[in-house]
């Protein structure tokens, strides 16, 4: 199953099953942790591009922003990841707004630092302030956390 | 020679304007309100802005209030334009 395809031909057609590399389980389960966080209304979005309006906020984006493997003595890949959590606001103080959805978050991801076995370890790292000027005063709260992983040398899933 | 220009006929509700008041005075201007991406593609904004004469509402600035077409804004800052003779109020929607 080193391929990110599996296909199959039971007599009647080809079945094919999509496989899903560990990083985007830990992504997955990370923005599912991260649906009920206070204040968000669920709205946690995958690596959303699109732009959010005023009254899709507050909410979260939860995308990678690197990830590094290093092989390890027993031939298994070692990977570190951040992943980057985005809380947009809006309100007069946005990084006040902000404050108890980034409380809520750190504790729904460092509760089980296994992330439920996704994950050997998942560490926080730097969190970056972003305040605008918009149609209601608009923030930005970055918080990149580091996941480290492991897979087989051939195998990402 | 200098001209006298008469800026009322640039505001009429007739054409674009729409009404203004600040709770006690009113006025006429022209509400812009395109839309716009900040926070590098993370959030869309509507960027209302209010043309008016810059000799109404002389101490308009941030925080202060204004009803635009029925609408409740507060100010954001106050720009003059070219010669002065207008200026752009830069507002948040309430």
């Amino acid at each position: 199953m080193a391929g990110e395809t599996l296909d199959l031909n039971f007599t009647t057609g080809v079945y094919r099953i999509w496989m899903v590399s560990r990083r985007e389980q830990i992504l997955a389960r990370i923005a599912l942790l991260l649906t009920p966080t206070i204040n968000v209304s669920g709205r946690v979005y995958r690596s959303r591009v699109e732009p959010l309006a005023r009254n899709e906020s507050p909410a979260i984006v939860v995308e990678p922003s690197a990830d590094n493997a290093e092989q390890d003595t027993l031939g298994t890949l070692q990977w570190t990841m951040i992943v980057r959590v985005s809380v947009i606001v809006r309100g007069a103080v946005p990084d006040q707004i902000a404050d108890p959805i980034i409380m809520d978050v750190h504790e729904r991801l460092l509760v089980d630092t296994t992330l439920g076995g996704y994950v050997t370890d998942i560490v926080p790292g730097a969190t970056s302030w972003e305040s605008l000027e918009a149609d209601q005063p608009a923030g930005v709260v970055s918080v990149e956390y580091t996941v480290t992983y492991r897979t087989t040398l051939n195998a990402l899933s | 020679m200098a001209l006298s220009e008469n800026l009322d006929v640039f505001l009429q509700t007739t054409e674009f304007a729409v009404a203004v008041t600040d709770g006690t005075t009113a006025t006429t201007g022209i509400l812009d309100m395109p839309s716009e991406i900040i926070a590098g593609n993370m959030i869309i904004s509507t960027d209302y802005a209010l043309t008016i004469k810059a000799s109404v509402y002389p101490s308009l600035g941030y925080g202060s209030s204004l009803t635009v077409a029925g609408a409740a804004y507060t100010v954001r800052e106050v720009r003059l334009q070219d010669d002065g003779a207008f200026k752009v109020v830069y507002l948040q929607k309430v």
